[in-house]
């Protein structure tokens, strides 16, 4: 996967969405192979390629017109996601987040827009494009961003959730074996548990501000960071549906 | 002998009468003092009860709030996955 979005991101994606129009016509090149990765300053600055016709401009302009058009859609939608008070984001998470989309990611963006409808030249157009891609990377960066800290958020306030059932459950417990009743399966269950709990904070520990921490800056090295983040949150997923199984044995055992 | 007889009735009316006066203002006394403790008491049972009662509803009500977590939790997972199984685009 490393590879795979690295060497995507090498390629530069104003030459990706021009991809097609070049297939039409492989004479046209955009700009010539030392000069493809948007990264590259010399590339943005140099003139626009004289294969650049006003045909091919017009369509690539149209091109980056959509890929912007497509980011400020995706950074709506995380912004709702993020607004959404059900998803348990901290204050804090919360607040971090909505800075990073309506602070800078998305009055970034459409600040590309009039520069790319303005924009006449190829070589004014990459760097509009370069700019869309690497300053802000909004699929790559902010998204997964967004996401993997909406979870790792919500599965710190199940993790509380599940603090608090502990001493309603070993209340119910001590009642139960206080009336005589064989509470050995209720108490293993209660004690698995708590270990899966307790694995389970361990997981989310610090998880969140270190997705975070993450800028378009940083990319592609930080893909790293976001899978490590996801295998963080799945396994504190599985230890809290476990722990909800524990919490259901433990009710059926004390109500039979 | 009637006069002593008489004096003692009247003393002992007068005492009754007084005893029935800080009877009365006694009793009103009383019922202040033995409402606390009548209210106390089913306060005191019903907040017992309550609690007792509490305790199998929340139990329910956190474990069922817990599950309805548990599939949200899910969801967004889902999402996170396909973020990273699939990222839109190159940037």
């Amino acid at each position: 996967m490393k590879r795979t979005i690295s060497s995507r991101m090498m390629v530069g994606v104003l030459v990706g969405m021009l991809a097609g129009l070049i297939a039409m016509s492989p004479s046209v090149v955009f700009a010539a192979p030392g000069s493809t990765i948007p990264g590259s300053v010399s590339g943005s600055s140099q003139p626009s390629n004289p294969l650049c016709s006003t045909t091919v401009f017009a369509k690539a302009q149209q091109q980056v017109e959509m890929a912007l058009s497509g980011r400020v859609t995706q950074l709506n939608t995380l912004l709702s996601a993020v607004n959404d008070t059900s998803n348990h984001l901290t204050p804090a998470d919360r607040q971090t987040l909505q800075d990073d989309i309506s602070n800078v990611e998305l009055p970034g963006i459409e600040g590309l827009q009039p520069q790319v409808q303005q924009a006449t030249t190829c070589a004014q157009l990459r760097v509009a494009a370069h700019s869309m891609v690497f300053a802000y990377r909004v699929y790559v960066v902010m998204t997964p961003q967004t996401h993997l800290v909406i979870v790792a958020d919500r599965e710190i306030y199940i993790e509380g959730l599940f603090v608090n059932l502990e001493s309603t459950i070993a209340s119910a417990i001590q009642n139960a074996q206080g009336h005589g009743k064989n509470v050995t399966a209720a108490e293993a269950a209660y004690s698995d548990l708590q270990g899966q709990v307790s694995a389970a904070q361990n997981a989310t520990n610090g998880l969140s501000a270190q997705v975070l921490a993450q800028t378009p800056q940083g990319a592609p090295g930080n893909w790293q960071v976001f899978l490590a983040a996801r295998t963080s949150i799945t396994n504190a997923r599985n230890d809290l549906h476990t722990a909800y199984s524990d919490a259901v044995q433990v009710k059926t055992d004390l109500t039979r | 002998m009637t006069i002593r007889k008489l004096a003692a009735v009247v003393l002992s009316f007068g005492i009754s009468l007084m005893l029935a006066a800080c009877g009365t203002s006694g009793s009103s006394h009383a019922v202040q003092k033995t409402k606390p403790p009548v209210t106390a008491a089913p306060t005191s049972t019903t907040s017992t009860m309550s609690a007792s009662a509490s305790s199998s509803t929340l139990n329910t009500q956190i474990v069922s709030q817990v599950g309805a977590q548990l599939g949200e939790l899910d969801n967004s997972l889902t999402t996170a996955n396909s973020d990273l199984n699939s990222p839109r685009g190159d940037s």
